[in-house]
């Protein structure tokens, strides 16, 4: 597991993401592990565990500011 | 007595290696390995959960990651996320309460219920539409194993009996079957002292504990225990009472490379203790403080206070107070504050040396700024802002 918690661009379809670009490369989500959601202070958290193929990605919105971060990767 | 012949109508559901199974769930990678979740990755961290496949290899919860790595070099040792399995337990909360109007969440992993006029039929029915509903909405990978019975206590033995994703019940026609089955030991609340106990007054199985006299449960547990034991494995319930909440406090095991920091974990402590204490509405007027030494040796010391406490630095400064009769110079495995004696925060008994009204103003201000900005966004310059020390942890029995 490797933490990176870099600002990303996400491509949503129903809210859900099907597709991120970081480093200048898209990765095609393939299947969604777990979507959850918590509080940092009053703001809302959405977090999306992902595959993009054999790539793990943990995904971060932050509701108030609108901003993406990839907050781990994992190629287990 | 005879054993409570009513329809069983309770439930207890148990997820299966809660917090290893909900990480294979979100990192589908994991899926069918041995993973654990452990409270450091380190080779002394205590491990939490041990996924069913870790399980299967001899790896247990409370193994040191030292030694489960000793039996499969390969595991895969990850740190808890509390935030997702909080989410995970609402959410399950959430389908069991369309099913029952009271849910009690044991724990993090843990619920029970009662159905309201249904019959056993019915009772499995709506189990397996559970089960479906956890696997269709909180996620395929999560199983639960769900016990039947009269009352909780055989609803959770029953919920033992087959794991993962078992759906067992225990009700007058089965028991004596089921209790052949069982070892003492399997029992909840029955390991080697309580067994011993009862081999003493020549009970070695379940089934001779079931069929024993109150008389005689009452000398073997020294009391009215034995009684509740006695009602407990007839099938009546015993179990569904409350219990007051009479101590608020935190602890934190420093890894050793941050074990100096005494007083700045102490501080951060005292933050958390505090501030949980203000928000379920209570003051104290006690305060213990407990160390075990990495050598072993344990010093503890508890006092009733002069003043009524409720601000974190207060608690600091009485907490400090007790540290200071503390003369050893050993690096800590364990500090605890704890906080006793609690009152209704309306009743604020007045300090003619000190402002509590501006106290409690202040303190209620820095308390709505943290709710909003995040627990720490106001802090003590002596508290440790690490935040690896004194993490989010889901403790025991709690969510």
């Amino acid at each position: 597991m490797q933490t990176i918690a870099e600002k990303v661009s996400v491509i949503l379809e129903d809210n859900i993401p099907i597709s991120i670009t970081w480093k200048n490369r898209d990765y095609k989500i393939t299947k969604i592990g777990l979507h959850h959601d918590y509080y940092e202070g009053k703001v809302l958290m959405h977090v999306f565990s992902v595959l993009s193929d054999s790539l793990f990605l943990k995904l971060k919105l932050n509701t108030k500011h609108l901003t993406w971060n990839l907050m781990e990767i994992d190629q287990t | 007595m005879e054993f409570n012949g009513n329809r069983s109508n309770i439930i207890h559901l148990d997820i299966n290696s809660c917090f290893a199974t909900i990480e294979q769930q979100a990192n589908p990678n994991l899926r069918n390995k041995p993973i654990v979740v452990a409270a450091y990755t380190t080779l002394s961290g205590c491990i939490l959960a041990a996924s069913i496949e870790a399980k299967k290899l001899g790896i247990k919860t409370g193994m040191r990651v030292k030694d489960a790595k000793q039996i499969y070099p390969r595991l895969i040792v990850l740190v808890p996320d509390p935030p997702k399995y909080r989410f995970v337990h609402k959410k399950i909360k959430r389908i069991l309460g369309e099913f029952s109007s009271n849910v009690i969440s044991k724990s993090i992993d843990e619920f029970v219920f009662h159905l309201d006029l249904l019959g056993e039929a019915d009772t499995r029915r709506v189990s397996i539409k559970i089960k479906e509903r956890i696997k269709k909405e909180v996620g395929e990978y999560i199983t639960v194993s769900i016990g039947i019975s009269t009352n909780r206590y055989l609803a959770k033995i029953a919920s033992n009996l087959q794991k993962p994703d078992g759906l067992c019940e225990i009700n007058k026609e089965n028991f004596k079957e089921v209790f052949t089955k069982l070892k003492l030991t399997d029992l909840t609340g029955i390991k080697i002292g309580n067994s011993t106990r009862l081999n003493l007054y020549g009970i070695k199985t379940v089934l001779e504990f079931y069929n024993s006299p109150i008389w005689k449960l009452k000398l073997a547990f020294g009391g009215i225990v034995g009684l509740y034991w006695h009602t407990r494995l007839h099938g009546y319930e015993i179990d569904n009472f409350k219990s007051l909440k009479k101590t608020y406090g935190n602890s934190y095991a420093p890894p050793p490379n941050k074990a100096h920091l005494k007083l700045e974990i102490l501080s951060k402590l005292c933050q958390k203790t505090g501030y949980r204490l203000r928000k379920a509405g209570f003051v104290a007027n006690g305060i213990h403080l407990s160390i075990s030494y990495r050598d072993g040796n344990y010093w503890h010391k508890s006092i009733k206070t002069k003043r009524t406490i409720f601000e974190s630095g207060d608690i600091y400064k009485e907490a400090i107070n007790l540290l200071n009769e503390n003369l050893s110079i050993e690096l800590p495995r364990v500090i605890s504050v704890n906080v006793f004696s609690l009152q209704a925060a309306k009743h604020l008994q007045l300090d003619i040396f000190s402002d509590e009204i501006k106290k409690t103003q202040l303190v209620t201000a820095i308390d709505k700024i943290n709710n909003k900005w995040g627990l720490y966004t106001i802090h003590p310059a002596r508290m440790s802002v690490d935040s690896t020390v004194v993490q989010d942890r889901i403790s025991f029995g709690q969510v």
